[in-house]
């Protein structure tokens, strides 16, 4: 086997590509308001991520938490959407530059942590610890090399970046090289559709309660149909095309308009260069931002072409109520019985314990950990014919959820009444100890 | 100003026009085309890969001295629902069972040689340990056959499309099997060797040819990992953490292996889909599908650029004075081409319009269906205009650009 | 202020100038004079940034422009200079009024109200939707002079303005040139065999092969 491991590589200069080209989009901004960093902030900047990777390397992570640190790093990156276009009708008097240092230290940190874990389970797989560190660290100094550029590029990038510009270009450097093995910013779309899907399944459901309309059967059928046609799958991507493309979209046609008025005495050929440069320096500062828009939709247009993929709900946290967990059918927003998996997360004597109900195309309701007797317990997502588990990509049929062996989900006994799941927190936490400890086996 | 010039580019270059309009439409429309054969084929290899096929074939194991004797070996029935208690039973979606064997028939008084192939077609096979049942049979792991007339029982058999063929027999013919009579009761398409069979149920075969409990070989369809890098090392020279990752995956190769362990005497062997290999060829069909659009985009641009650098050359004067005036490069080649772009969205849409009737015909040659219509082509035949007037202009407009306007203005002194 | 110095213009058939020393005041009205192959189109053409010299400098308030490049040339033009020809070069399939805003369109961005303005100046008013071939030579002329100065330059080159035209539209061409070079105060160079046109000037350099062999201040 070779020393050198490309994908070590490759991770590596992805995740520090991104940094610099965000430091360097930074500076840029910061330099057409002549306030510009030194090599001090690049030195905390740099200290800062060493810290986190050696941290990422030497400390071992709950599968759980390191699931967790992945999907901070996918809300940083909506927060960070959400600033871009909230920050187009913003004017600021004064800008530190520590802020910007601070927000590259929040946008990347998930990421780095990533890459460490990255790089372990590679060297643990490839049984080359060497070769896969070296390949990283490589990867991690040709990245860093973009910084040596600075000044040329620096100067080049000013014209076209506004405050706005410079939030949407992160964005689509976040977007296009962030995340070592694509959680975050590859789930935009899909998370986006959910998001909205949920919100339009609750609207729906409270306008239902506002004006009290019975839960009558006869509706159920036609009118959930119905309303499940508008808010299926289609509607909501085309809704999420919208609501990722529009608000862009607004900023950079409010950026093509003429200036809402010329300084007086300018009249004639002066008046009409005035308006022309300021059409211009806009025109460069829409640049970006339409970018993103056309970068958005390149992505989303091959989301849509590749179908759905694979569906990981959030766990959402249940308590313990005299020693059982007890768990509504319906609930607004939440229908246990609609075919998705529903994944909760149980807390107890500071050990998470996740578990999740599924309905059976056989129509048998199954309540199983999130995780089985032979693998790490990372758990389940859903595909469109089975489930799979995330660790070890093994299929499991939908049917045979709820029964045990192999790679199938470990079930777990309840009682079920009409309304509601009970499960007995003893149940669980016997069954959870059948899950595989993430040490090896013989 | 701009649809002025439009028009007169319209009006007075009435042969560019024509020449720019048609390499446009032809090329748009072939390469529309080819991208929704294109994405045609990827949908086909994906729902190939989805539908359920064999992917393990489980063959009587015959080693040493025992293939010298040349006698066929057999697998017992009764092991199959064994199957259902290895490890990973859960993935076990499909199985079917085949006795293969010569059968000596008679059709109107005339003797044959016929291939003859038992199975189950729909089988209800109670799971060991368990109250349920397992859906099983022929279907199970085939999605390609297809009966036509229905599906045999006792006494009835079925027979493939090129032997139906070849015999001139129909549904509802008979064949004699030593003293027994058997009707045809439906006619196999497969696309492949069990054209040239006779089929029936495993019962009546094991029964004819005394052969009670036994079949040849079976065929499984298992729900498994696809196959990577990691699959194929050694599990003897592997860390304990990559052992315990392998051990826990459901491969085919894995789940092989679990078979051939619980059916007595038998050696199971993963075959790669139909699909997978059919998805191959595909594959290189495509490559050569976008090697096709590139070439055609380069031609129509090549079309293109031969049209406009004429008309360019008549309207020098124009643009010499347009440089006099001050103009810039990109602002006398947003006037200059705002005509040519006119013209080639226009001819864009002309040509995803002919690409939806051009696919519908090869769809039809191809497939068999017309290929689905699918709007997403629009926009991106008007990039591919878009583009081909970019790349058709660049030389053109490099060389009218590059002239000196005291030059095309005055002619030298 | 113009300065030009040891001006030479060499073509692989003949040499047009052969060492052009020259300078020009702002607000000055410059008439050039000389037979066919004088050189004084050549010069007029360098002066404009149309055409690079083979030796020598050009430079406008101290700006050296025959260093410049393609683009920073064609800059200049449309911020500082308005050409008008011999030929009234107008885009033939474009209204009177468009032609002048093509002018803006090159320097900056379209305005319609301001270029039915400048065409009202020089008296075409009623002539805004017309071709080019709709209109008489001296109207054409009028619009090429409405497109030059369209911009505000600081000086306008013509090169044999009037020569297509008769004596009486000579004569209005020049009377609405000299209007309106004491209102809006642009130097203009003006190249001519004829003595009429070049005695509207306040100076006249008068060119034979290549060079300036005479150098004439008129005050009226």
């Amino acid at each position: 086997m070779s020393l050198f491991i490309p994908e070590a590589f490759i991770g590596s200069i992805k995740g520090t590509i991104a940094i610099s080209a965000s430091w360097l989009v930074i500076n840029s901004y910061l330099s057409s308001k002549n306030k510009e960093t030194g090599p001090v902030h690049l030195f905390i900047l740099i200290l800062w991520f060493m810290l986190l990777f050696i941290a990422g390397t030497f400390i071992e992570f709950d599968a759980f938490y390191k699931d967790q640190i992945r999907r901070v790093s996918a809300y940083m990156f909506g927060l960070l959407l959400i600033t871009a276009i909230f920050s187009s009708g913003w004017s600021l008097k004064r800008e530190f530059r520590l802020f910007y240092i601070f927000l590259i230290m929040l946008l990347y940190g998930p990421d780095v942590m990533s890459l460490s874990f990255f790089l372990k389970d590679l060297s643990a797989m490839r049984q080359n610890f060497t070769g896969a560190y070296i390949a990283g660290i490589t990867g991690f100094l040709s990245g860093l090399s973009l910084l040596f550029f600075e000044k040329k590029i620096r100067s080049g990038l000013s014209p076209y970046l506004s405050l706005t510009g410079l939030f949407f270009s992160l964005s689509a450097i976040k977007l296009l090289l962030g995340g070592t093995g694509g959680y975050a910013e590859l789930s935009l779309i899909p998370a986006v559709q959910r998001g909205l899907m949920k919100f339009f399944h609750d609207l729906v459901h409270q306008l239902f309660v506002f004006f009290m309309v019975p839960d009558h059967p006869l509706l159920k059928t036609t009118v959930w149909n119905f309303i499940g046609l508008i808010f299926g799958e289609a509607f909501t991507m085309i809704a999420t095309l919208c609501i990722l493309v529009i608000p862009p979209l607004v900023i950079v046609l409010r950026l093509l308009k003429r200036p809402e008025e010329v300084p007086e005495g300018l009249k004639g050929a002066e008046r009409r260069k005035y308006i022309h440069e300021f059409m211009l320096l806009n025109r460069k500062r829409a640049f970006p931002i339409f970018l993103f828009a056309l970068m958005v939709s390149f992505f989303w247009f091959f989301k849509a072409e590749s179908g759905p993929g694979l569906y990981i709900p959030q766990p959402v946290p249940v308590v313990e109520e005299e020693g059982f967990v007890i768990i509504k059918l319906k609930e607004p927003g939440r229908e246990l019985g609609d075919g998705n998996i529903h994944k909760f997360i149980l807390r107890k004597d500071e050990k998470t314990y996740r578990f999740f109900i599924f309905k059976r195309p056989d129509g048998k309701f199954s309540v199983c950990l999130d995780a089985c007797e032979i693998c790490p317990p990372e758990g389940y997502g859903q595909a469109r014919q089975h489930l799979i588990c995330i660790y070890c990509n093994t299929p499991i049929p939908f049917n045979t959820v709820g029964e045990p062996g192999g790679c199938n989900p470990i079930p777990v006994g309840y009682i079920m009444t009409e309304k509601e799941i009970k499960i007995e927190v003893e149940e669980i936490l016997k069954k959870w100890r059948l899950v595989h400890s993430g040490v090896s086996r013989e | 100003m701009f649809f002025r010039v439009i028009i007169n580019f319209l009006r007075k270059e009435k042969k560019a026009v024509t020449v720019i309009f048609f390499s446009t439409v032809a090329g748009t429309a072939v390469i529309a085309t080819m991208l929704s054969l294109s994405f045609e084929i990827e949908d086909k290899v994906k729902r190939e890969l989805r539908s359920f096929g064999a992917n393990i074939i489980v063959e009587p194991e015959v080693k040493g001295l025992m293939s010298l004797a040349g006698q066929p070996h057999y697998l017992m029935e009764s092991d199959i629902p064994r199957v259902k208690t290895i490890f990973w039973r859960h993935n076990i979606i499909g199985i079917a069972p085949f006795l293969e064997a010569t059968l000596d028939g008679n059709i109107n008084g005339k003797a044959y040689k016929f291939n003859g192939l038992g199975t189950w077609f729909d089988k209800e096979l109670p799971v060991p340990g368990e109250k349920g049942f397992m859906k099983t049979g022929v279907f199970t792991v085939v999605s390609w056959w297809y009966v036509d007339g229905r599906l045999p029982l006792k006494r009835e058999c079925l027979f493939g499309s090129a032997l139906a063929g070849r015999l001139g027999l129909k549904i509802g013919d008979t064949v004699t099997f030593g003293k027994e009579v058997f009707t045809i009761t439906g006619i196999l398409s497969t696309g492949s060797r069990e054209d040239d069979f006779i089929v029936m149920s495993l019962e009546e075969m094991q029964r004819i040819k005394g052969l009670a409990g036994r079949v040849s070989y079976i065929w499984i369809s298992a729900l498994t990992t696809p196959m990577d890098e990691f699959a194929y090392k050694d599990p003897s020279k592997m860390t304990p953490a990559e052992y315990e990752k392998w051990y826990c995956t459901g491969y085919v190769t894995s789940i092989a292996k679990q078979i051939e362990e619980v059916i007595r005497g038998s050696s199971a062997r993963p075959v790669w889909r139909v699909a997978e290999a059919e998805g191959n060829i595909l594959r290189k069909l495509k490559l050569a599908v976008y090697l096709l659009s590139l070439i055609t985009l380069l031609a129509s641009a090549m079309g293109l650029s031969a049209a406009l650098m004429s008309s360019f050359l008549k309207r020098s004067r124009e643009i010499g004075l347009m440089k006099a005036l001050g103009g810039g490069g990109l602002k006398i080649s947003l006037l200059l081409l705002s005509g040519v772009a006119a013209v080639t969205v226009l001819a864009s849409l002309g040509g995803f319009l002919l690409s939806l009737f051009l696919s519908d015909i090869i769809g039809k040659e191809v497939f068999g269906t017309g290929l689905e219509n699918r709007v997403l082509l629009l926009p991106i035949a008007l990039l591919i205009g878009i583009f081909m007037t970019i790349a058709g202009a660049f030389l053109p407009l490099r060389r009218s650009l590059s002239l000196k306007p005291a030059i095309v203005l005055k002619g030298m002194e | 202020m113009i300065k030009v110095r040891g001006l030479k213009k060499v073509y692989p058939s003949a040499v047009a100038l052969r060492g052009v020393d020259m300078d020009i005041q702002d607000n000055e009205w410059l008439s050039i004079m000389g037979p066919s192959g004088s050189g004084k189109s050549t010069l007029l053409n360098i002066l404009g940034g149309l055409d690079y010299p083979t030796e020598g400098s050009v430079s406008y308030d101290g700006k050296e422009i025959t260093t410049m490049k393609e683009d920073e040339l064609a800059v200049f033009r449309r911020e500082n200079i308005g050409f008008i020809f011999q030929q009234s070069y107008l885009i033939p399939y474009l209204t009177a009024l468009e032609n002048v805003m093509l002018a803006q369109y090159f320097h900056s961005i379209v305005d319609e109200k301001e270029a039915a303005e400048a065409l009202k100046r020089v008296g075409l008013s009623h002539r805004l939707h017309h071709r080019p071939s709709e209109l008489s030579g001296g109207e054409q002329q009028r619009v090429c002079i409405a497109r030059a100065l369209i911009n505000s330059p600081k000086v306008l080159l013509a090169d044999e303005p009037t020569g297509n035209l008769d004596r009486e539209n000579t004569r209005v061409i020049l009377e609405l040139l000299g209007e309106l070079h004491s209102n809006e105060g642009f130097t203009i160079v003006l190249v001519t065999h004829d003595p009429y046109v070049a005695g509207w000037g306040k100076r006249l350099l008068t060119m034979e092969d290549g060079r300036i062999i005479k150098d004439e201040s008129f005050h009226s």
